[in-house]
């Protein structure tokens, strides 16, 4: 009887404030709690991404610019700047298997495939061809550079596969002429491109676009950088800084990202701002002349 | 009254789950829901964690098969192996066992012979698990052009000091392929002196004048540049960038004072490279045609004496050389001591020997120096270096086309 009596009375006024109080603090104790957790997730989804920025760019532009060819009378930098770069960069290695003065022929065969990043272009694309000259001579081997008009992936070499590229006045490009040329040397696929800073809607970001692909503008690779931050630097063999694109044996890639939104410091407390992080590293250009 | 009381108590027990259920629930509903959020948010932020590690183990693997890539193909460069890539034939391949430069860390080198000079050398590098699966893969490629010693002895027969040619000795400097390699060398003609010598003492008195002594310029003129003061001491030992010892170091075969070589099969009929006294067959048609192409660099670091048999290649003798009996052998021989022959041995090719020489026929034979451009250019080939192109010899392989 004294249990239904209390039961039924409800809850008192002083037990509803005391209620909602409760469940106020603790609803606002819940609500930091989420807030500063949605914060800390957000600051560390912003680092994490600041981070991956980075290390994608150190890892991209060193591979795209360390196969650069410099020496023996040319260069594949074709301008230079601290915050750019137009360059010849390789696509692909293959080997000639039939060679006449309008079309090479790649071996596709399983000894001597094409590697290639991608299949080759017309236009985009042009080929430097190796030039064996005398037999047993090094000293006057020459890459002769030819531009590709035409590709069959479906053509062959007797019975193996291969690639026919078309070309243009191959017996006037090569030393010697195409009986100079010893079947199954060498032949490299190269496109020029383009790698700058540029500013976008607001922002920085690391462009690049085939120059020779005739790409009006530069498209993303990776960002949101500083406003310096993709910067390059330029060594000679000596390790002194260069400018002449002749004489560079080294880079020096800098990438510094910044994240995409503000972050605040800990516990809310600390100043609002974006975080930057950056990179360094050393390019050695492997195709350069070892002194 | 005691049962009255007892009445009570069990309606008190059993109302209290009730009033218990309604005051304790959203406390317990907020303490699982808090639970649940703390959860999801250590999850979640573990996970960050975790997918941040891995995408940097992932970057360490990945720049490390790279170097282990660019490694390998410079390992097999700077220990190139004529024996094996040498022979190879243009288009033809092979790949070599992985080498492991670290704890799961293996390169697994290939070498194919583009055209009879240039090779292409890609060495895949992989970093494993403890189970052997592969994390991350890179391939790296050198073209590579084939070094060949650069030896023009210029004569069939050069000495550093002074000469003798006795009885029926012949040195010739008429260029000749030898029996059966026909086809080998074609269109090459390049007679040379019979003899140059740094020093004025060629003696050749004892075989009859200088009839014993063949080559350009023809008779009447003498076939000897003596003295020639191009004969110096580099010329034993530098060939073109390429020096004795480094020649001696890549030598398949290591000679004690002795030999008597002959060409073996194995069990397979293939040229058994690994006899010791197989220096490849330099005729044909005696049932070892598969080591006509075989040419091994033979080094002899003390005094040697080849007594019969046959073989090819190139002989470096560090000692004294001397060749006797019925031995023949086609190719460079190179001795920093003195030379002689006697009774009735050949050599094509050419020779070379930096200290005094006695030729000298006995028992009815003919020794016999002849010089060979075909013998030569075939055992040099064989035993060349190959190094990096001097342009572009580098490239990132990709493994699909």
């Amino acid at each position: 009887m004294f249990l239904m009596v209390r039961n039924s009375r409800g809850l008192t006024l002083i037990e509803l404030l005391v209620s909602l109080v409760m469940l106020g603090m603790i609803g606002g104790v819940t609500y930091g709690f989420l807030a500063n957790t949605q914060r800390i997730t957000r600051s560390q989804s912003e680092l994490v991404n600041l981070q991956s920025n980075v290390r994608t760019g150190i890892l991209v532009v060193p591979s795209e610019l360390r196969e650069i060819g410099v020496g023996g009378g040319g260069s594949d930098i074709l301008s230079l700047g601290s915050s750019g770069i137009i360059y010849r960069a390789a696509r692909g290695l293959g080997f000639t298997c039939q060679v006449s003065a309008s079309e090479i022929r790649i071996s596709n065969a399983p000894a001597t495939p094409y590697f290639g990043l991608r299949a080759i272009v017309p236009g985009r694309d042009s080929l430097f061809l190796f030039v064996e000259r005398t037999p047993g001579i090094s000293s006057d081997d020459v890459w002769v550079r030819l531009a590709v008009s035409s590709v069959n992936s479906a053509s062959t070499c007797g019975t193996d596969p291969a690639i026919a590229l078309g070309v243009a006045n191959l017996g006037s490009v090569v030393p010697g002429g195409i009986g100079s040329l010893v079947v199954g040397g060498p032949v490299r696929p190269f496109e020029v491109m383009e790698l700058r800073l540029y500013s976008s809607g607001g922002k920085f970001w690391l462009g690049a676009r085939s120059v020779s692909g005739g790409e009006p503008s530069l498209q993303p690779v990776l960002g949101p950088l500083t406003a310096n931050g993709f910067e390059l630097d330029y060594f000679d063999v000596a390790g002194a800084p260069t400018s002449n694109r002749f004489q560079v044996r080294t880079l020096r890639v800098a990438i510094r990202g910044v994240t995409d939104q503000l972050i605040r410091g800990p516990a809310g407390t600390g100043p609002t701002g974006y975080v930057q992080d950056s990179l360094v590293t050393t390019v050695s250009l492997r195709n350069a002349p070892i002194p | 009254m005691r049962r009255s009381h007892s009445v009570v108590m069990i309606r008190v027990r059993s109302a209290r789950p009730a009033v218990a259920a309604d005051e304790r629930g959203i406390a317990l509903a907020i303490a699982v829901f808090a639970l649940v959020v703390i959860g999801a948010l250590v999850a979640g932020t573990f996970f960050a964690g975790r997918l941040e590690q891995r995408t940097g183990l992932n970057t360490m693997f990945a720049e490390q098969s790279f170097e282990l890539a660019e490694a390998g193909a410079t390992d097999v460069l700077a220990n190139w192996v004529p024996g094996t890539f040498n022979t190879l034939a243009p288009g033809a391949d092979t790949t070599l066992p992985p080498v492991a430069l670290a704890p799961f860390q293996v390169y697994v080198p290939t070498v194919t012979r583009l055209t009879p000079d240039l090779f292409f050398v890609r060495a895949t590098g992989q970093r494993l698990d403890a189970g052997g699966a592969v994390l991350a893969e890179r391939t790296v490629g050198l073209l590579a052009r084939l070094g060949i010693p650069a030896v023009n002895p210029g004569a069939a027969f050069v000495t550093g000091t002074g000469s003798q040619f006795f009885s029926q000795a012949v040195a010739s400097g008429v260029d000749l392929d030898p029996v059966g390699w026909g086809g080998e060398c074609p269109g090459v003609v390049d007679t040379v002196q019979a003899v140059r010598s740094a020093a004025s003492v060629v003696d050749s008195t004892d075989c009859g004048g200088v009839s014993c002594l063949v080559g350009a310029p023809p008779p009447p003129a003498l076939p000897i540049l003596s003295p020639d003061s191009t004969v110096t001491s580099s010329l034993f030992t530098d060939f073109g960038g390429v020096s004795f010892d480094e020649l001696a170091a890549m030598a398949e075969k290591i000679v004690g004072a002795s030999a008597v070589p002959s060409p073996s099969l194995n069990g397979t009929g293939t040229c058994d490279r690994a006899d010791p006294l197989n220096w490849g067959e330099p005729l044909t048609g005696l049932g070892f045609d598969d080591c006509f192409n075989y040419f091994p660099i033979i080094y002899a670091p003390g005094d040697f004496q080849l007594s019969n048999g046959r073989g090819q290649g190139i002989l470096l003798v560090r000692g004294d050389f001397s060749i006797r009996g019925s031995a023949a052998f086609y190719g460079l021989v190179v001795t920093l001591g003195r030379f002689e022959a006697e009774v009735s041995p050949s050599l094509h090719g050419a020779v070379m020997a930096q200290g005094d020489s006695t030729i000298r026929s006995q028992s009815g034979g003919a020794a016999l120096v002849q010089y060979s451009s075909c013998a030569l250019t075939r055992a040099l080939r064989q035993a060349g270096i190959a190094r990096p192109l001097a342009e572009r010899p580098w490239a990132q392989v990709f493994p699909l086309n």
